[in-house]
């Protein structure tokens, strides 16, 4: 038995072992290839080991990751690397540069790729961003799960799963997360079909709402958590969808009608911020100030239609503009809404606007028409300098596929986006550094412990939130409140200035 | 076991059944499962408890793909649960007859099957069930032999289902009864307290399904259902109850010392022959997984030979049978002569013909986004399937969306047996061009220009298509073939008429199939517009048998009283029932759902 164990030990030890003789390798021109592609990328300090995969065709590979004063020798061609010396790695290299060598044994002899960098940037991303991942069917839906990942390390944890409630025949929809702040305090999100409502947590409470109310069109549907108040912005749509039988584009989501609304967590009550009937107002968000909330809006006679017209086949025709409205929180009065970024009168559509924390940015997404670019290959992210109001696709981030949602991190210097660049299908979340001048980099794929992870994963990443810290509640605690009874809204009139 | 007679009676009617009998439904189950030795895929069975007899029963699945195997394969674990049950109740001599009675209703639990196979949920079920029993069985086995009496027996039971709980859920707590029913009966052993142990054990599964740490994905409504297929056969329980009847089997082998001599070859033969008398012997249901399984091979005129032998097919027969039509250059020439279809689908529960075939009716129809779609729904309700990633890459493929065939493909080489498909697929993955040459993109990518308009978000089958198909103008020959069998389907006259001399006026294409001419002479020989007549008339100079055929078949129905009375409808379909008259006239009503 020992004799079995020393040498089950000695091969799991080769195994691991780094091959010898690379160090005299020889230069080769060939394209260095690796996946997720992380060259000239640029870092947060505090992200988890970027492990890849070289794909050039080896016998034997090793990769050398270095700092100033540190080097990894890693085994190829899956590169693991280990994460306490990842971060002191990147602790070293902060503000600058790690050099990247990968080496290939073919034929008995080594060859080495030329070189590349990735550079760490000093500031920190948000350690935790929350998702949901769900297989991209169009109405129906298996398992669905929020999930929060550490983005210093692989770990992810089911904030709530919709398994754990389902029946053999019902299920249960969950969408929507949002957070207030960064902080994982108070938060909500919706439930649909089995027993559904919007639950939100504050503090060590929690309750389900019962949403629509008075003449409300829906309940809850897109969120926005004021920064300090007790407040969410809500819109209310009601949503159609159809599919595209034969074409590159599969589905087509839209609102027949859509308005936005206030809900005061404390009092329970609703009351409409715009409620016009000649115009689709949707996606609220706040400024990080709490005096703006900017949203999007498509004025119905632009496109020929009113508000007894049925769009359903006017989808090709329906733009979204960002508008802004102001907002006293000390009154809860609301201004006049302005536009901010008239995208329809380029013809383009622009919606989910996210302003940065700093106040400077806006991110929108932009498509040739409609409000659900995740279904759209036109789908890109755009920026407006809030400053000169000037407006431009982020390009460096944009591809010919749909790029859609998109979240900023507290310090303004990292935008989490997702996109179907892969594959056209399922959805992957990426990263991008956004530097002090306004440029964006080249983003990168959420790091994997296997990097194949990706390949194998067929459920879509949506609604990418950025957090500080982690959800205190389990899913079983979760699960819990959507048995109890639904509170009801009250629906109360509005103050405007 | 010394007596081989119920071993080689069960052996024989299993395998005969099974393979001989439910061959199509062993290679339906395989392709309706999954496969792989990927981490996130294993680690996916240990999510809730009972998950290692799902993963067990889906890697045995496999082996299905080969019916013959698949059944061997069954048969064997369920000889080798006899051989245990046999052991564990001292059965011998002719009492071994009796150890095979479990054994014959798990049988019957796959022989049972019926439409609701297209609703699972759970992976493996041809075997998982019958491992469930076995791990129990073996567990009491395990007990008898060497705990029985001894102090440590309530530490054993309540072992047992503490620890075998998260491998084969409820089946540990199945052992744990057997072990308290056997103290009862033996007075060996202080029941009682064996019970408290089950008790106590039992209610472990429970106090986690309530900790957070442990299973935070587990529903506790189901926690003692775990590893029992509860999620599937929803609105048929009847193909529950076999398992039931196994369990009643069980429990009924510890009175067995108490049986005469002349019991047990007589109840086996009853078991016999309720296995026989409940398996699911529905033709329709043989057929339509005949035709599932031949157009997965592109055997159309083996679908047909199918679809010929069905009096009373379902719609899904139908419509199985006018994609191997269209297959055949034969659509709106021959969909006509069959029966309407109007049969239901037997089962209890609601099985919508759009869950049971509109995956590969859709590909083959050419729409292949709603193909791409039905597989993504329902393999988020459902399970996971071999199928559906097959028709997934398939349709990927011919949109050229390769990364994501490419990932698809990959899924189907996890699975073992696949290597046909897969070198196929793969083929045209590593080299579009060849696909340039195939039947299969011939007859489909001319289908795929034709866009089609909006379709609504749940709709069924045959509606979706209809709404494909059924309001656009002339694109190419290809696509008026679904054209126009669809429109004559419905019997949309303006519709028929606005495609037949758009393509005949615009694109001077003067040639039809039997089916358009004669849909084309009754509908212009009903509608008493002699202008309208005369321009079909011109576009039928080459059907003139045809049209002096219709001659009489107008005068009878200018006579015929009673259309609705069985004898007129006969004599018709005795003259005319290979015509698209007789179904304009006699088939009334196309159930779509």
């Amino acid at each position: 038995m020992k004799r079995i164990l020393s040498i089950l030990s000695l091969t799991l030890a080769l195994a691991g072992c780094i091959p010898s003789g690379f160090q005299n390798a020889d230069p080769v021109s060939e394209q260095l290839e690796i996946y997720p592609d992380y060259t000239d990328v640029v870092m947060p300090v505090n992200i988890a080991p970027m492990n890849f995969k070289v794909l050039n065709q080896a016998d034997a590979c090793v990769v050398e990751i270095s700092s100033a004063s540190q080097t990894l020798t890693l085994k190829g061609p899956v590169v693991s690397i280990p994460v306490k010396k990842w971060h002191s790695l990147l602790e070293e290299a902060k503000g600058g540069d790690l050099l990247y060598k990968v080496y290939v044994k073919r034929d008995g002899k080594w060859l080495r790729f030329a070189e590349f960098k990735n550079t760490v940037a000093p500031e920190p991303v948000d350690e935790y961003v929350t998702y949901r991942l769900i297989e991209p069917g169009y109405s129906y839906y298996g398992q669905v799960v929020l999930r929060q990942r550490h983005l210093s390390d692989f770990s992810e944890t089911d904030l709530y799963n919709n398994s754990i409630i389902s029946e053999p025949v019902a299920q249960q929809c969950i969408n929507c997360h949002s957070f207030q702040n960064y902080s994982t305090e108070n938060f909500q999100f919706h439930a649909r079909n089995l027993s559904g409502g919007t639950l939100v947590a504050t503090g060590d409470q929690a309750k389900l709402l019962a949403f629509k109310t008075g003449d409300l069109i829906s309940n809850a549907v897109y969120p926005s958590w004021h920064p300090t108040e007790p407040l969410i912005a809500y819109s209310l749509n009601l949503t159609q969808q159809f599919f595209h039988s034969n074409d590159h584009q599969r589905l087509e989501v839209f609102d027949l009608a859509s308005d936005l609304c206030l809900y005061d967590v404390n009092t329970d009550a609703v009351s409409y911020i715009v409620h016009d009937s000649l115009s689709f107002e949707t996606f609220p968000y706040w400024a990080p100030d709490g005096k703006t909330l900017y949203y999007s809006s498509a004025y119905l006679p632009s496109f020929g239609a009113d508000s007894s017209t049925d769009v359903t086949y006017m989808t090709s025709s329906i733009r979204y503009s960002i508008h802004a409205i102001d907002f006293d929180p000390a009154t809860r009065a609301w201004g006049q809404p302005r536009v901010i970024f008239d995208a329809a009168a380029d013809s383009l559509s622009a919606v989910t606007p996210r302003p940065s924390p700093d106040g400077r940015y806006l991110l929108t997404g932009v498509g040739e028409y409609g409000s659900f670019h995740i279904w759209h290959n036109s789908g890109d992210i755009y920026i407006t300098d809030l400053q000169t109001m000037e407006t431009k696709p982020l390009d460096p981030i944009n591809t010919d596929r749909a790029e859609s949602f998109k979240s900023w991190s507290s310090n303004s210097r990292w935008i989490a986006f997702t996109s179907r660049r892969e594959d056209g299908a399922y959805t992957r979340l990426y990263f991008t550094y956004f530097d002090s001048e306004g440029n964006a980099h080249k983003p990168f794929l959420l790091p994997q412990e296997d990097p194949d992870q990706n390949h194998r994963l067929f459920k879509s990443y949506n609604v990418p939130e950025f957090t500080k810290d982690k959800v205190r509640w389990s899913p079983k605690d979760l699960e819990k409140v959507f048995h109890t009874d639904p509170v009801q809204t009250h629906q109360v009139e509005p103050v405007y200035q | 076991m010394k007596n081989w007679k119920p071993l080689a009676c069960f052996a024989a009617l299993s395998i005969i059944l099974l393979a001989g009998f439910k061959a199509d439904l062993l290679v339906h189950m395989e392709q309706y499962s999954l496969f792989g030795f990927g981490r996130e895929f294993l680690a996916s069975f240990f999510e809730q408890p009972g998950g290692l007899l799902q993963l067990l029963g889906a890697f045995l699945t496999q082996f299905c793909h080969f019916p013959v195997v698949g059944a061997l394969l069954l048969t064997a674990l369920l000889c080798l649960l006899a051989l245990v049950v046999a052991k564990a109740f001292d059965l011998e001599d002719r009492k071994e007859w009796l150890a095979y009675l479990p054994s014959l209703f798990l049988v019957l639990f796959v022989t049972r099957m019926d439409y609701t196979i297209y609703l699972q949920k759970a992976y493996g079920l041809v075997y998982s069930q019958a491992l469930g029993f076995l791990s129990a069985t073996a567990l009491f086995l395990l007990y008898k032999k060497c705990l029985q009496g001894r102090k440590a027996a309530w530490l054993f039971t309540a072992a047992v289902v503490v620890l075998g709980y998260p491998l084969i859920g409820s089946y540990s707590i199945v052992a744990a009864i057997l072990i308290v029913l056997e103290s009862f009966r033996s007075g060996k052993a202080s029941w009682a307290n064996l019970a408290a142990a089950l008790v106590t054990g039992a209610a472990v599964p429970m106090l986690c399904s309530q900790l957070n740490a442990i299973y935070p994905r587990i529903n506790r409504h189901y926690v003692y259902f775990a590893g029992f297929p509860y999620m599937d056969f929803v609105g048929a329980f009847i193909c529950q109850v076999p398992l039931i009847l196994a369990f009643a089997a069980l429990v009924a082998l510890f009175f067995s010392g108490s049986f005469k001599k002349k019991v047990p070859v007589p109840a086996f033969v009853i078991c016999a022959l309720v296995l026989v008398g409940l398996t699911n012997w529905d033709g329709n249901f043989a057929a339509l997984l005949k035709m599932e399984r031949a157009t997965s091979n592109r055997d159309w005129d083996k679908v047909l030979k199918v679809a010929a032998k069905c009096k009373q097919p379902s719609r899904a027969q139908v419509v199985y049978r006018n994609i191997a039509l269209y297959q055949k250059g034969e659509l709106t020439q021959s969909m006509f002569t069959y029966p309407d279809g109007g049969a239901p689908l037997k089962t209890p529960a609601k099985t919508p013909v759009s869950m049971v075939c509109s995956v590969p009716v859709e590909y083959w129809c050419g729409m292949v986004n709603s193909c791409e779609r039905s597989c993504m729904e329902f393999s988020t309700s459902y399970t996971k399937t071999v199928f559906y990633y097959k028709y997934q890459a398939m349709s990927a493929l011919i949109k050229g969306d390769y990364e994501l065939a490419a990932k698809y493909i990959d899924v189907v080489k996890g699975n073992w047996f696949q290597g046909r498909w897969v070198r196929r697929y793969q083929g045209f993955l590593d080299n579009p061009q060849t696909m340039d040459t195939d039947q299969e993109y011939a007859m489909l990518r001319p289908l795929l220009d034709f866009p089609g308009p909006p379709a609504d978000v749940v709709t069924s089958l045959e509606a979706a298509m209809i709404n494909h198909y059924g309001s656009l103008d002339y694109y190419n020959e290809y696509a008026y073939e679904w054209q126009m069998a669809l429109v004559m389907m419905q019997k949309n006259e303006p519709f028929f008429l606005k495609l037949y001399f758009d393509r005949y006026d615009n694109y001077h294409l003067t040639t039809q199939t039997k089916g358009i001419a004669e849909a084309a002479a009754l509908i212009g020989g009903v509608s008493g517009d002699e202008e309208l007549l005369a321009d079909i008339a011109q576009t039928l100079t080459s059907w003139q048998n045809l049209l002096k055929q219709f001659g009489p078949f107008a005068n009878s129905m200018n006579l015929a009283r009673d259309l609705d009375n069985p004898e007129t409808i006969e004599r018709f379909r005795s003259r005319y029932g290979n015509t698209y008259w007789f179904y304009y006239f006699f088939v009334n009503d196309i159930p779509t759902q």
